[in-house]
């Protein structure tokens, strides 16, 4: 088991996690509840990494975090070859998915209640936080789970922009990828093992959540 | 009629008709009665600030919850927004939060405030529910979510209650019941109640004084005994469901769904 890249791996994933987390909600609020100027395209560009090869989406990153890049020249930040931007890559494959249910639940929430909640004296960040988001718990819990699932599994955008470092930028599917191409398929099924599992549980916790209250029960195992 | 307090005069357009409402309420229940889509539920959200007229004028003892004349630029309104205006509201469907008990859903208003828990007792002991206060929504029934909304609506000690058709989906009984309560709770606040209807004997039974909506305006406004509907009184007549012809088309429908039955 390469336990580097399992450890890189998390630390990536959880940073992803909570840039989805923040990101994605915000996003799910302003396209359920507003109706923005440009909303089709706003829309179509965070969906755009869900069709793109994950080639072409390293290619727009190496562009975007690269030498010369405005975010770079402003903040003068290495961003190319680190785990950040390994984390980076992850959040933006996993943004859609996170977006997508979170938008379907918050849109979920009865707009009586929140106005009734505004004339009970709330603030609209306080509705969100004691209102809509409580509500919408399961949707968002169900979005971030599957983001931060694909984060986990990103492989070639994170191969592009981060590079396959070993102990630096090595996460889990490269280090999968670089046990079998060096035959060692013993520490591959390992991790394939691994990865496998987490994604299992994964979605099995999002069908969980999504299940109705009440449901027919049919075995089918 | 008691003296004025809260005066409304708005405009609104709307998809089917104008909204143009001006009325004067004192402390006292005025019941808006009129059928479904005459601008009833329009009127009470411009009222709670949940929708913006086009132009006029709503102000509660002097202060104004909105301002605008009709050549107004955006920038020349003032809209109070509905946080600040301290109006109760009771929802048509209790519009409860379903993922709070009753006593959290009465003390939600009262967040970061001393003695939250104790006045959202209290206020649920006024309204009957004392022992159901750890219940959540789904497990009371109409009756009682609408008194845990009405008590909601009370905790931060509104001047104005706005009730939108607050117990049309409640059996004549209980509505008697919460009618009583209405009518207690108004005279002991002295608050300025302005209830929504389309029910008759709704009207009638909780109303000080009567106003009859129709396409968006007052067609008529008086005390009960003035208005009470009769042949020489059209507005009135006319606000009623036209019973004959409805049954009627029940009817057919009904013989319809019998027979489409019957040969499938």
């Amino acid at each position: 088991m390469n336990w580097s890249a399992l450890m890189l791996s998390l630390q990536v994933t959880i940073v992803a996690t909570v840039a989805l987390f923040v990101i994605g909600l915000l996003l799910g609020v302003l396209l359920a509840r507003y109706r923005l100027r440009g909303q089709i395209i706003i829309e179509t560009i965070i969906f755009l990494p869900l069709v793109l090869p994950p080639s072409v989406i390293g290619y727009f990153l190496l562009v975007t975090l690269g030498r010369g890049s405005p975010i770079v020249e402003w903040f003068h930040v290495r961003l190319l070859f680190t785990w950040q931007s390994a984390a980076i890559a992850s959040a933006v494959v996993g943004l859609p998915l996170m977006v997508q249910s979170a938008r379907a639940a918050i849109a979920n929430v009865d707009q009586v209640l929140e106005n009734a909640a505004r004339t009970l004296g709330s603030s609209e960040l306080e509705i969100l936080w004691r209102v809509t988001l409580p509500l919408a718990r399961r949707g968002v819990i169900a979005g971030l789970i599957l983001g931060g699932a694909r984060a986990l599994g990103e492989f070639g955008a994170t191969l592009m922009v981060a590079g396959n470092i070993p102990g630096q930028t090595q996460t889990l599917p490269l280090a999968i990828y670089d046990a079998v191409q060096a035959r060692r398929y013993e520490q591959a099924r390992m991790m394939v093992i691994v990865m496998t599992a987490v994604a299992f549980v994964g979605l099995w916790c999002v069908r969980q959540l999504e299940q109705p209250a009440h449901r027919r029960k049919v075995d089918l195992l | 009629m008691k003296t004025p307090r809260l005066k409304v005069n708005i405009e609104r357009r709307l998809a089917t008709f104008n909204l143009s409402v001006q009325i004067e309420v004192g402390a006292e229940i005025l019941v808006l009665f009129g059928p479904s889509g005459a601008g009833k539920t329009q009127t009470l959200n411009a009222i709670a600030g949940l929708v913006t007229p086009d132009a006029g004028e709503i102000t509660l003892d002097g202060a104004i919850f909105f301002r605008a004349s009709r050549e107004a630029r955006a920038d020349q309104t003032f809209n109070l927004p509905a946080r600040k205006r301290r109006v109760g509201y009771v929802f048509q469907q209790y519009a409860l939060f379903p993922h709070l008990t009753a006593l959290e859903n009465v003390s939600y208003a009262l967040w970061r405030q001393p003695h939250a828990q104790e006045r959202a007792e209290s206020l649920l002991e006024r309204m009957r529910l004392a022992e159901l206060s750890n219940r959540y929504p789904h497990e009371l029934s109409g009756g009682q979510q609408q008194r845990v909304a009405i008590a909601r609506a009370l905790a931060m000690e509104p001047r104005v209650l706005l009730m939108d058709e607050p117990f049309s989906a409640l059996d004549s009984e209980i509505r008697r019941q919460l009618h009583q309560d209405l009518l207690k709770l108004q005279a002991e606040a002295e608050l300025i109640v302005i209830y929504v209807t389309h029910n008759l004997e709704d009207a009638f039974t909780v109303g000080h004084r009567l106003a009859v909506v129709r396409n968006g305006r007052i067609e008529r406004i008086g005390e009960p005994r003035d208005l009470y509907p009769h042949p020489t009184n059209s507005p009135m007549m006319e606000a009623l469901p036209r019973r004959g012809s409805l049954g009627l088309a029940d009817v057919r429908s009904d013989r319809r769904a019998i027979e489409g039955n019957s040969l499938s």
